[in-house]
């Protein structure tokens, strides 16, 4: 899409969808990313959707250079498997894969699994595991006692080439959660506040990446129409948000509720997809020039990657793209 | 002005919307629905959904103790709460 900055996608998730298109929709949602020049595509993990290494290979498979960035939670598998699958994908396909490493996740899945481990120490914990991982990547042995993890002369085969090794993400708005990717040199991602929140704060933006959906056509009327057609309001989703609001300890899911009730139905920021349940991320609605001085506005504040919504169609990303374009013209002109 | 609580005319009403609507047969109206596993997260909604269409109330849901909701005698509670406005129920 353009260059200096990053852009992933987001792979639809398996959660109602139809099972024997579901593949297809993968594979055609990929494809159309990496025509966009998207650099990625995030696969989501949670108890309720299918594995995203799979899928990951699904994607390497129907797509010529398209990177997956694959959510990775801690209770799911042993540091070294995970280094292993990525080392595996490496080895199979010769493609890079970035890794999104989440520390918490849906509360019921998290009890489910018997994981009560609190938030701030569900983060200790990802930072032994990323060391882990990291260390095995780089080759050699390695030792390791920790916490909650311990090796002992782990080596990891097949190793992996330097230009295959993966890219390092990590989900977290809380201070724990952005003081562990800073410490682990991974590019943290947020669920973004309103952009005042980063002109106030720039400092906390050095390495960060945002999870954003945009909706963005010529005109803001036209932007809205599409907008409220594809997100309507939903009493289920609503209901569905207020519960996950009364149980969830997520940093970002306050943050984002906080943000809902200060914002108007129709600001550039929107959070009603958020609000319904529809998806995590805040959205940016409107006109061309409007979206893109927004996401300008977050690339002044240090945002260097952009993780997009599920794309709806093939369509879409020439809005986004027009978006983005504008954003960076903006940028290099105020330079 | 007093307001009669018809609890146990709720209650059958709920206990038949577990039948019918959430195909979940409830031994007691005391049963846990959370920590027993009956309701999960998506029958949760459900439940609250229909309880919505059934009674017509909105339940606020952020001003609510997640305990309201851990049986069929506490959800009757809620109704009658948020029901001020409809008649008196008939148990059938």
């Amino acid at each position: 899409m353009t260059d200096s900055i990053e852009i992933f996608a987001t792979s639809p998730q398996s959660l109602g969808a139809d099972p024997p298109t579901y593949k297809e929709r993968v594979i055609q949602t990929a494809r159309w990313s990496e025509s966009a020049g998207c650099t990625g595509t995030l696969v989501y993990t949670d108890n309720s959707i299918v594995d995203p290494w799979m899928v990951a290979d699904t994607i390497i498979q129907h797509t010529a250079s398209l990177c997956p960035l694959v959510a990775v939670q801690p209770i799911y598998m042993h540091p070294y498997t995970a280094a292993k699958m990525a080392a595996t994908l490496a080895y199979l396909h010769g493609r890079r894969i970035y890794l999104n490493m989440v520390a918490g996740g849906f509360a019921n899945d998290l009890a489910a699994l018997n994981d009560r481990t609190p938030h701030d120490r569900r983060y200790a914990r990802l930072a032994e595991y990323v060391e882990i991982i990291s260390r095995l990547l780089d080759g050699g042995s390695v030792s390791f006692t920790g916490e909650f993890y311990g090796v002992t002369n782990l080596r990891l085969c097949p190793p992996v080439p330097a230009h295959l090794r993966p890219g390092m993400l990590m989900s977290g708005s809380s201070e724990s959660g952005l003081a562990t990717a800073r410490a682990c040199g991974a590019t943290a991602v947020v669920y973004p506040g309103p952009l005042s929140k980063y002109h106030s704060q720039p400092s906390s933006c050095s390495r960060t990446g945002i999870r954003v959906g945009i909706i963005a056509r010529s005109e803001a009327e036209s932007a809205w129409e599409t907008a409220h057609a594809r997100f309507p309001a939903d009493r289920k989703g609503q209901l569905t948000h207020e519960l996950a609001m009364k149980v969830s300890d997520s940093v970002w899911h306050k943050e984002l509720s906080q943000a809902a009730r200060m914002h108007s139905a129709e600001s550039t920021y929107w959070l009603v997809p958020f609000e319904n349940s529809k998806t995590n991320c805040p959205y940016l609605v409107g006109s061309y020039a409007t979206v893109a001085s927004e996401l300008a506005g977050y690339m002044t504040a240090g945002v260097r990657t952009f993780i997009l919504d599920i794309p709806h169609n093939e369509q879409e990303f020439e809005h986004i793209s027009i978006v983005f374009r504008r954003a960076m013209e903006t940028l290099t002109v105020s330079a | 002005m007093t307001h009669s609580t018809p609890t146990s005319a709720w209650i059958i009403r709920l206990t038949k919307i577990f039948s019918e609507r959430l195909l979940i047969r409830i031994e007691s109206p005391d049963t846990d629905l959370l920590d027993s596993g009956i309701l999960d997260s998506m029958k949760l909604v459900e439940l609250l959904f229909t309880i919505e269409q059934e009674f017509g109330i909105r339940l606020p849901i952020a001003d609510l103790d997640i305990e309201s909701f851990r049986s069929v005698s506490r959800l009757a509670g809620l109704v009658d709460r948020f029901n001020v406005m409809s008649e008196v129920p008939t148990a059938t």
